[in-house]
């Protein structure tokens, strides 16, 4: 997490699918993707909070699918290398789930109206904005709604959000019990992330 | 440009922080003194008759909560006070029992804590303030119940104080709750004007909290200033405990009986002089009784540990009403002829052979080694007996040797009691009639009482009558039973205050708590009491049921007793000294 | 009516016999055709004089400086840096249902590094060319001489784009480092005079703006001061040329060669038919080993006369054939090129690079070509926009019933 809010955050880049609930963005640099669980602030147009549920690389045009490329001795790199035109044919995107949206300055925890805009850039936190979504544990409730399941990056946005000790360990046990709540019907569910978030 | 929060810094809204949801909700009840911070659960479910489910909060651990303990619920204007009955422990996620965290699943654990596992409390509503700031602010009954998700927590010792009746001429103390220092008071006036009963296995400490009973009962019965609020009491005390002296608890010391405490407020009658001087008894007084004393209802009382037949019984009638009171020598004096057939008397009377022989056989064996009885009464120690009582002395009869003698207890109580039975009516019919005093408050103290208010014997007794009629008479009965059960339903319920430690038979649980409204939470709660040193009060002297630690019988207690006595009277000589209040 | 399957079985066997006679007869026609090559290998003055002296309607292949039958190899030793450079193009037609005529080129480009940097861009330009000078190929000196960009005309135009294209981009990408520049297509506008194009039109896409001049000019410059490499690919090359020469070659009135006075001709009997094969591709199979080129070759066609302005620019166009493993591909290639040596190996090599990383075709070109493919999509896409602005602009539009049918498929 950046620590000072005068830092500009990374912008990570661009709405190209959205609804209500999700997005998707391409990158502006394939080898800069935010990683799982990266809390993200959609700029231009209504301010929305999401965190960062998947990140996949394709082939930019959808009607040629990637091939394999190189022998079983050949290293990535040596790949990479050999066919320098297939990065330049690739885009990395990443999904984004809405956590709330900010109204006047205020932090709503719950969904939009309205899709982000396609388009609207898309970068990091600040550590501020982050402050104000761990106020209160709402937002998982969406993050939760999500399908299929983003239970991997609900745990890791929620270790990323944690303070550093001694405060973690209770800030992680209080996320724990909203899930607890939230997911009563889903024991196995409710284990496992659990799990991950005590990792 | 980011986004800052102008609630970035809100406390947590879900209550998943116990502290800082009780900070929010100290606006939201009337501002009582910061009560709030000993929260322990909100209201969630229930009924007035079977109780309120309290969902305990997160951070209060089962284990930390009492049963037995009180509980005040705040409900804006309104405030309940009820006693912790239950407590349970409950899970959201049923899998949870079969598949609990592992040992080293800490984090596991801290997260379920309080989310998916939490605790239960079973709490049974008492007593209601219908006004807390208001007119109405002495408690109630409870009538109604505390709507849902209203603030629970531990009652306060003042609270307790104030429902328990502060220090006055109506009240005595008895005792403390089991986790407080508070004092819980009895309602004399209340606790006098009806029958009462003292309750519990053996050994558990009936006799220990008698004697406290008695010397309280006594003691402000000194302080009334008006005669009707007086009271006497009247001890049958079958194994010599409450007159001198009596042993500890624990049966290793001996304890100062009431006459070493009160001095000449109390009278110690003796059947059994022999052993009243070998256990250093002083008593004031010898009881004979005289075979002209003894009446054909003593029989049907005694019938059975007599060993008589029903005819024999019709016999004694018969008898009665030929010889009055020279019925007992004249049975005795019975024959059956060699060859079987009855004497003329007999055969006069319709007594058949076989029923003379039960007769004198069971005549004979009852007279035998009781020392007390003789043919003919010297003077009317009976009658003496009970001029003391009406002149405001308490009596306590010591049995001696004859304590375990069933037929002599049952016997001496029986004739007493019906002369007092008499002499109370009578004195009463006269002061309704023609004016004239009242006759004091008796409170006759019988042991064992279920063998005189057994369902069967119940109807024959005078017991029975007097728990039924004798209020309007101003006698009550303090019974001392380990077999509550065992009593009449019909009497049990005349039973205003009922006093009761440690029992474990059912229906002895069943028979205290009978007639008594929440009574499902009581009987875990009495099933729960110490062995010792723990009672269960509830009734008519106490504004709701407690849990007590009954009083201490040390040397401050004495101190306070001979305290109150020497300001309430004038200095009395006595055999008694304060430096032997104490054998040890 | 149904196929009578006894008739089709009756007709069959003799069908296959057919075949399977022909296919013998082209072996050995394939087999003389071989001789022939291998018998004038060393004969290129020979071969020179047959072509200049013949007086044929075909097109034939004059060897530059290699033997006839050449078979080379790619060179062993080949640079590990250098970069590659296709432009390819697609088109959308003059449609006479949009309310506005005109044409859209799409040039598509790719550039990759390889070696120490390994590196890759792309991009596409578009060009949309409304009523304008070039849609109508007016002709200055006489302005009712109007020609709709259509067709063979727009596939011309397109290819003189793709080489401004590809010399643009060479001049934006061309470093110390080999860059091999490639185009999809002819290099040459042969078949120029066999279409009913206007003279004006053939100036302007040779000499005009953008034109082929320009362009050849500009590689040429940028070749001077860097090592760059130009060519044009052609896929699956139905070419006769060589195969032509060889005719000749067998022809008894040779050197002096005059077709229409064959006795055979007509009839199915001429001589050369003992060495006539169908094509140059069928040839060179034989003659190549994988990844192999061979010689040289300038064509010739005797009597035309647009060609010659190649020579007189100082890029004459040669060609020479490369087996992919997969086809026999002709790369075009101007001489300044061809000349040296060292360039023509590198050419070769890098080529073959580029096609074994292509499965057989250049890869760079392949992926020029996926930035030009204007898809279905993207041609709905267009004629929509195209409608809208004209519209809002308040330009009449009559569409055909074709164009509304197609447009409004709405239940």
């Amino acid at each position: 997490m950046i620590d000072s809010p005068l830092v500009t955050a990374e912008r990570y880049g661009r709405v190209i699918k959205s609804t209500v609930e999700t997005f998707v963005a391409e990158c502006f640099t394939n080898a800069a993707a935010p990683p799982l669980g990266e809390l993200l602030v959609v700029e231009d147009g209504t301010p929305i909070i999401a965190i960062v549920a998947d990140i996949s690389t394709e082939s930019r045009d959808g009607t040629r699918p990637l091939g394999l490329h190189g022998g079983p001795e050949d290293d990535l790199q040596h790949v990479l290398d050999a066919n320098p035109h297939i990065p330049a044919l690739l885009r990395t995107c990443f999904t984004g789930v809405v956590a709330g949206y900010w109204e006047d300055h205020h932090l709503r925890q719950y969904l939009p109206s309205a899709p982000p805009p396609v388009q609207a850039r898309v970068r990091r936190a600040t550590a501020a904005e982050c402050a104000g979504l761990i106020a209160s544990f709402d937002f998982l409730r969406l993050l939760l709604g999500v399908a299929p399941h983003a239970d991997d990056a609900i745990a890791a946005a929620l270790r990323r959000l944690a303070p550093p000790e001694p405060e973690r360990r209770p800030f992680l046990v209080r996320a724990g019990k909203a899930l607890t709540v939230l997911l009563a019907e889903d024991p196995p569910r409710l284990h496992a992330l659990l799990r991950r978030l005590q990792g | 440009m980011t986004y800052e929060n102008t609630n970035g810094n809100a406390p947590l809204r879900d209550g998943t922080d116990g502290r800082m949801t009780a900070e929010r909700t100290v606006s939201l009840w009337s501002a009582h003194e910061g009560h709030e911070h000993d929260s322990i659960g909100l209201v969630v479910s229930g009924s007035l008759t079977e109780g309120l489910e309290i969902r305990l909060d997160d951070r209060v651990l089962p284990s930390d909560v009492i049963v037995g303990t009180y509980v005040t619920i705040d409900a804006g204007t309104r405030r309940f006070f009820g006693m912790i009955k239950d407590i349970k422990l409950c899970t959201t996620i049923a899998q949870l029992a079969h598949t609990p965290p592992g040992p080293d699943e800490d984090f596991l654990r801290e997260v379920y804590q309080g989310t998916a596992v939490f605790g239960m409390l079973q709490v049974q509503p008492m007593l209601q303030i219908n006004d807390v700031d208001g007119e109405g602010r002495a408690p109630e009954p409870v009538k109604s119940v505390p709507p849902h998700f209203s603030r629970v927590r531990l009652s306060t010792q003042e609270e307790i104080e104030r429902i328990f009746g502060t220090e006055d001429g109506r009240h005595f103390v008895i005792g403390t709750p089991l986790d407080m220092e508070v004092k819980v008071r009895l309602d004399y006036k209340r606790f006098i004007e009806r029958s009462n009963g003292v309750f519990g296995k053996s050994g558990t400490g009936k006799t220990f909290l008698t004697r406290l009973l008695l010397l309280n009962t006594i003691q402000k019965s000194n302080s009334q200033k008006e005669q009707k609020d007086k009271a006497v009491c009247l001890v049958f005390d079958m194994h010599n405990e409450y007159g001198w002296k009596g042993t500890s608890e624990d049966e290793h010391r001996e304890v100062p009986g009431l006459k070493r405490i009160l001095g000449s407020d109390v009278a110690v009658y003796t059947l059994d002089s022999e052993s009243s001087k070998l256990r250093n008894s002083y008593p004031d007084g010898e009881i004979v009784i005289g075979l002209d004393q003894i009446e054909p209802d003593d029989m049907k009382l005694l019938q059975e540990t007599m060993g008589l037949s029903d005819n024999a019984v019709d016999a004694c009638e018969a008898l009665y009403e030929k010889f009055q009171e020279e019925w007992f020598r004249n049975a005795l004096e019975l024959q059956i002829t060699e060859k079987g057939e009855e004497d003329p008397t007999s055969r006069q009377l319709n007594i058949h052979a076989a029923s003379v022989r039960n007769l004198k056989r069971a005549l004979q064996k009852f007279k035998r080694g009781k020392d007390f009885i003789v043919d003919k009464a010297p003077e009317d120690v009976l009658a003496s007996l009970l001029k003391t009582l009406e002149n405001g002395r308490s009596v306590v009869i010591e049995f001696g040797r004859y304590g375990s003698d069933l037929d002599a207890y049952m016997l001496v109580a029986n004739i007493l009691t019906r002369r007092i039975h008499d002499r109370w009516r009578e004195k009463t019919e006269k002061a309704l009639g023609t004016g004239g005093e009242h006759p004091i408050h008796l409170i006759i103290v019988i042991e064992e009482a279920h063998k005189f208010l057994d369902p069967a014997v119940a109807g024959h007794t005078i017991f029975g009558q007097i728990a039924r009629e004798m209020r309007k008479y101003n006698v009550t009965l303090l019974v001392i039973d380990q077999r509550p059960s065992a009593i009449d339903p019909e009497v049990m319920s005349q039973f205003g205050t009922r006093i009761t430690c440690l029992l474990d038979n059912e229906r002895d649980i069943e028979a205290v708590l009978s007639g008594v409204s929440g009574k499902s939470g009581l009987r875990d709660v009495l099933a729960r009491l110490d062995s010792k040193q723990q009672a269960l009060i509830l009734g008519h002297a106490v504004p709701m049921p407690i849990v007590v630690r009954p009083e201490t019988y040390d040397q401050t207690t004495y101190a306070r007793f001979r305290e109150s006595l020497r300001s309430s009277q004038p200095a009395k000589s006595d055999p008694s000294d304060d430096s032997d209040l104490f054998i040890n | 009516m149904t196929l009578d399957m006894g008739q089709v079985v009756r007709l069959l066997p003799e069908l296959v016999e057919r075949a399977r006679t022909d296919a013998h007869q082209r072996e050995q026609r394939l087999d003389e055709a071989l001789r022939l090559l291998h018998a004038a290998a060393n004969d290129l003055a020979g071969v020179a004089h047959v072509v200049e002296a013949a007086e044929t309607s075909w097109a034939l292949a004059l060897p530059y400086r290699e033997p006839f039958d050449a078979a080379i190899a790619p060179p062993a030793e080949l640079p590990t840096d250098y970069t590659v450079l296709a432009v390819d193009g697609s088109s959308i037609d003059v449609d006479r249902n949009l309310p506005l005529a005109c044409f859209v080129i799409n040039l598509g480009w790719m550039h990759i590094c390889y070696g120490d940097k390994p590196a890759a861009c792309y991009g596409s330009t578009v060009d949309i060319q409304p009523t304008s000078d070039e849609l109508f190929m007016r002709d200055n000196d006489d302005p009712s001489r109007e020609t709709m960009v259509r067709g063979e005309a727009l596939s011309l135009l397109r290819s003189v784009r793709e080489m401004a294209e590809a010399a643009a981009c060479a001049a934006r990408f061309a470093d110390e480092r080999p860059l091999l520049a490639l185009i999809d297509g002819t290099l040459a506008l042969w078949n120029v005079e066999k279409r009913d194009l206007p003279e004006a039109v053939v100036t302007m896409l040779r000499d005009g703006p953008r034109g082929a001049r320009q362009a050849l000019d500009s590689l040429r410059d940028l070749a001077h001061d860097h090592p760059v490499l130009f060519g044009s690919y052609v896929s699956r090359t139905g070419a006769t040329n060589v195969a032509n020469t060889l005719r000749l070659l067998a022809c008894p009135d040779r050197p002096h060669v005059v077709c229409r006075r064959c006795p055979g001709k007509g009839k199915g009997e001429r001589p050369c038919d003992a060495v006539g094969i169908a094509s140059d591709a069928l040839l060179m199979r034989a003659l190549l080993a994988p990844w192999q080129r061979s010689a040289v070759f300038l064509p010739r066609r005797p009597g035309a006369t647009s060609d010659t302005w190649y020579r007189e620019a100082g890029h004459e166009i040669g060609f020479f054939y490369l087996n992919t493993g997969e086809e026999i591909a002709r790369v075009e290639l101007p001489l300044w090129i061809a000349d040296d040596v060292h360039r023509l190996g590198l050419l070769h090599g890098l080529l073959v690079r580029q096609a074994r990383d292509g499965m057989g075709y250049p890869l760079a070109l392949r992926e020029a070509h996926e930035q030009a493919v204007i898809s279905s999509t993207d041609r709905q896409a267009f004629i929509t926009l195209l409608s809208q602005t004209c519209e809002q602009s308040g330009i009449p539009w009559l569409i055909s019933a074709k164009a509304w049918q197609k447009r409004v498929r709405a239940i």
